[in-house]
């Protein structure tokens, strides 16, 4: 079976433009949380946002900046993984699978606002990219590829599993190349609506602090290329870690709450693993979903406790560089997972005052060199969505 | 492999294996759901508090879904497209945003809630994938769900498409597995071309 290699990627974040910033980033343990600049809200809620206006990330991304701004941060991650390979893909078979919650809901709500006051005015222009799969098509011919793309959209494991069936297309030898990956830019909807759930921390968050109080949204995007093995030759990479597990699960337990025990979450991690041919203990560091929710950090710590049982792997979750970016954060820390594979270590997990009292471990709160094989990456979504990734060193 | 049960749902007439099973005279598109769940005898209180794509797609799956399923919970998948997703409800969210914005209609603001409504009614444990497209995709469609039943120990799928907007209901949901039974038809790209075909306007 072909395995799904890693031949290229691309990520945009609060901590970094590109991979090379968002590595020292997180080297530097140097967080991106703090208050919005660009999103006009009257919360005074912190978040992970992009220090780049939409005039900015437009000329950046070569693109009109008249786009939603989620267009704008998925084709410059896209164009970082794509373009540097792109002359050398002649003959081969490409697809494009990306993944976003808010689509272009930015411009609708600005639309929407004016719409209300006087149903004659509002520039209807604003409402076209509305629905998530247009953010798929806008990347796609910004990237000049005129090839089989889909959308996927399950909240916020939404871009783990278009890595997940990327490279399940990859592996059953349907595409010589699939470039998969997420977006999501920060909204009013957003913001409003996880407020009103009343998940969202007031200060930075804290995931794993027995003190936690809920999560910070962020933004961001990133892909992957995955390669066949001829593919990844053709392209001339000589690829550091490939796609080797995947999998997810339904909960089956509340729409935007998971069961205490993990049961979605336990399967999705089990199932991934075996997916990969390893067991638990291959495993070298797992980058958690650690959301900062109570809710979630509570379950997700109790299944990886069921999985790993005395023997915890160093872990972490980089929602406290990056807050939650909702439908770019399976491919954002797909990104961080290849860079702990290639770095060869650990990444850090920020503002850990008192570990949870209910875990017998707790994450590694510094960048900690050591031997990284395999990666597990969770990631977590309303709707009962439990997905994981296995990345290993090739 | 193969589709046991198929179910078709166009605004305000539902069938099931090709026979009319239901249908509602309502003068409005938010009535249907409603007047098709009494009609049906259903009793499951969560089902009003969900959004119009969940309730479609909720009830389509209560009509498809055998009543005693001979699979694993927790490995049957879910596989469901569509293309308006949740606008009926990103509207109504969007609208109580002028007040205090309600959680409930959040919720229900991503399309692959209606896969966490189906999961839990049924214990749904298996693989879930919820794309959106203006279309349905049958060759796309084909290849997630035979490679889940014939590699990835998925044991039975519930699969198809579902639009539900102010105007348009039409959804098109598949009961599929690898074993066969009397009056199955095959699952491949062909099938799911007629049936989607024969469903979606």
């Amino acid at each position: 079976m072909p395995k799904a290699y890693i031949a290229g990627s691309g990520i945009i974040t609060c901590i970094g433009n590109n991979t090379t910033e968002n590595l020292s980033a997180l080297r530097a343990g140097a967080s991106g949380i703090g208050e919005a600049r660009f999103l006009d809200t009257r919360h005074q809620l912190p978040v992970g946002e992009i220090r780049l206006s939409n005039e900015q990330l437009a000329e950046r991304a070569g693109a009109d900046p008249a786009l939603p701004r989620t267009a704008l941060l998925s084709i410059i991650a896209a164009k970082e993984a794509w373009e540097p390979l792109a002359g050398r893909a002649k003959g081969l078979r490409i697809a494009f699978i990306s993944a976003n919650t808010v689509g272009g809901m930015d411009l609708t709500e600005d639309f929407y606002a004016s719409f209300k006051e006087d149903p004659q005015t509002g520039d209807k222009e604003k409402v076209r990219f509305h629905e998530c799969g247009s953010i798929t098509t806008l990347t796609l011919k910004a990237l000049g590829l005129d090839c089989w793309s889909t959308t996927i959209s399950t909240a916020c494991s939404s871009s783990a599993n278009s890595i997940m069936m990327g490279a399940r297309l990859i592996e059953k030898d349907r595409y010589d190349i699939v470039i998969a990956g997420g977006a999501d830019s920060l909204s009013r909807f957003t913001l409003n609506g996880f407020h009103s759930l009343m998940i969202l921390d007031k200060e930075p968050c804290r995931p794993f602090d027995e003190h936690r109080q809920g999560l910070n949204l962020g933004e961001g995007a990133a892909y992957l290329v995955l390669a066949g093995d001829k593919a990844a030759a053709q392209l001339g990479v000589r690829p550091a870690a490939a796609v080797t597990g995947y999998a997810n699960a339904n909960d089956a337990h509340h729409q935007t709450a998971s069961s205490p025990e993990g049961k979605g979450n336990q399967l999705a991690m089990a199932r991934a693993i075996r997916q990969a041919g390893i067991t638990p203990a291959d495993i070298g560091y797992i980058n958690l979903h650690g959301t900062g929710t109570q809710n979630n950090d509570a379950s997700e710590g109790a299944a990886v406790s069921a999985i790993f049982g005395h023997s915890v792997p160093p872990a972490s979750s980089t929602k406290g560089f990056t807050g939650h970016t909702l439908g770019a954060a399976g491919a954002v820390e797909a990104v961080y997972a290849l860079l702990s594979i290639q770095e060869q270590a650990c990444l850090p997990h920020l503002r850990l005052h008192t570990p949870m009292a209910a875990l017998h471990w707790q994450p590694v709160t510094s960048m900690k060199a050591g031997l990284v094989q395999h990666v597990l990456s969770n990631s977590f979504g309303f709707g009962g969505n439990c997905s994981a990734l296995v990345l290993s060193a090739v | 492999m193969y589709i046991h049960h198929y179910l078709q749902w166009q605004h305000d007439q539902v069938s099931r294996d090709g026979q009319p099973l239901f249908a509602a005279a309502a003068t409005s598109t938010s009535e249907i759901p409603q007047l098709l769940y009494r009609e049906a005898g259903i009793s499951y209180p969560k089902f009003f508090k969900m959004d119009l794509l969940s309730k479609v797609a909720f009830l389509a799956a209560e009509w498809v879904v055998p009543a005693v399923v001979n699979a694993d919970k927790n490995h049957i998948a879910t596989v469901v497209s569509t293309g308006s997703g949740c606008l009926d409800v990103d509207k109504r969210f969007e609208e109580s945003r002028a007040g205090l914005a309600s959680p409930a209609l959040f919720v229900y603001t991503l399309p692959n809630i209606m896969l966490g409504e189906i999961c839990i009614r049924h214990g749904f444990k298996g693989e879930q994938v919820c794309t959106v497209a203006a279309e349905p995709d049958p060759a796309w469609l084909s290849f997630c769900v035979s490679d889940q039943l014939q590699h990835r120990g998925t044991e039975a799928c519930l699969c198809g498409h579902v639009e539900a907007v102010e105007g348009r209901l039409e959804a098109c949901l598949l009961w599929v597995s690898a074993q066969p039974s009397a009056h199955a038809m095959r699952f491949n790209q062909d099938t799911l071309k007629q049936l989607f075909n024969t469903t979606f306007t």
